[in-house]
């Protein structure tokens, strides 16, 4: 089957079977469908995903909804590459009193369940895992919901258990997705107000000024850029108010940015 | 005495405190660490081997000449194999 996913210039098309393109439209929700267009940006068959619309090695799922997130990566990749305006971080973001506060973070470090966290706490969800920025300046929302791994951290607390059981969405293995409400809708922009890296130690959350460029380089994904560009771009993302946190329990360390940027 | 230069092509970018640079054949992105970037500097100009060991013994008296040579040639081998620096 073909699904049409608005671009911001042409269709991205996404070539698929049926049941991931379910599960693409349960966790896509506000991504406007359009009429696909003549070439095939992204395939998934046999659990196999492979992406047309820009250099990529093909990806294997061990189910239907993890091939189906895969394909939503896919549809950001081909929504992002089709504007040199835009890039992508792979990081969460959420909105701020002065704008979105966007958290960077290695694999594993944690942003999907602070994320969540935060929502629950109040603040909108742009993303919990892959971030559209256009010019430096703005993240566009893409309205996706975000997904956890179960079972859920032993320190998450009865509040944010609840939260998510009664926001569920999609889930099959340790693949659990939440459908947070109020989230930022597909096209909308807000500025972006700052990057804070997140680091686990122990103790109490600290917040201090940080240099985020290392970190911005691995997590920035833009092919349609030369090399030179794309870090040219890092460096102006480098420069807006930069943090580091460091912090042992997630859900304290929520409480610690509710409290400075909510 | 195998002397080191930088690689012809390779681009920097600083932002900061980072030094990365793109090597020219993979385009690859490479964050330098501390000793890196001052081996990156240093071989501005080309450096046979013993004078970039005097250079680092002056500014690193209390590291022992051992330790300091293999702290050295593990960070120029990867400036190396990362096609960064040339050796000839």
């Amino acid at each position: 089957m073909r699904q049409g996913f608005a671009g911001p210039h042409r269709p991205i098309k996404l070539v698929a079977g049926e049941a991931v393109l379910n599960h693409v439209a349960a966790i896509a929700p506000g991504w406007p469908r359009v009429s696909p267009g003549e070439t095939d940006d992204a395939t998934v068959g046999n659990g196999i995903l492979s992406i047309a619309a820009y250099a990529a090695p093909s990806l294997s799922f061990p189910h239907d909804l993890a091939a189906a997130n895969g394909a939503v990566g896919a549809l950001i990749g081909a929504y992002v590459v089709q504007d040199r305006s835009l890039l992508a971080l792979h990081a969460a973001a959420l909105l701020g009193r002065d704008g979105l506060i966007v958290l960077l973070g290695d694999h594993g470090a944690g942003k999907s369940t602070m994320a969540v966290a935060l929502a629950a706490r109040g603040l909108q969800l742009v993303t919990d895992d892959r971030l559209v920025v256009r010019d430096e300046r703005d993240g566009i929302a893409l309205g996706l919901m975000p997904k956890l791994r179960v079972p859920l951290p032993p320190n998450a607390d009865a509040a944010f258990r609840a939260y998510v059981v009664v926001h569920a969405g999609a889930a099959e293995g340790e693949m659990h997705y939440v459908d947070v409400p109020d989230r930022l809708p597909f096209g909308a922009t807000a500025p972006l107000a700052a990057l804070i890296e997140l680091k686990r130690s122990g103790g109490e959350p600290v917040l201090q000024p940080g240099t985020p460029a290392k970190a911005l380089v691995g997590v920035t994904f833009a092919p349609h850029l030369a090399v030179p560009e794309k870090l040219a771009r890092i460096a102006r993302l480098a420069a807006l108010p930069s943090y580091t946190l460091t912090y042992g329990d997630t859900f304290a360390a929520a409480d610690f940015l509710e409290r400075r940027f909510a | 005495m195998t002397t080191y230069a930088r690689k012809p092509g390779t681009s920097e970018t600083v932002i900061g405190d980072d030094v990365f640079l793109v090597a020219p054949e993979t385009r690859e992105i490479v964050h330098l660490d501390v000793m890196g970037a001052a081996l990156w500097r240093l071989v501005e100009t080309p450096q046979p081997h013993a004078d970039i060991v005097a250079t680092f013994a002056d500014a690193f008296p209390d590291i022992g000449p051992a330790q300091l040579a293999a702290d050295l040639s593990a960070a120029l081998q990867k400036l190396v194999a990362e096609g960064l620096v040339a050796e000839a």
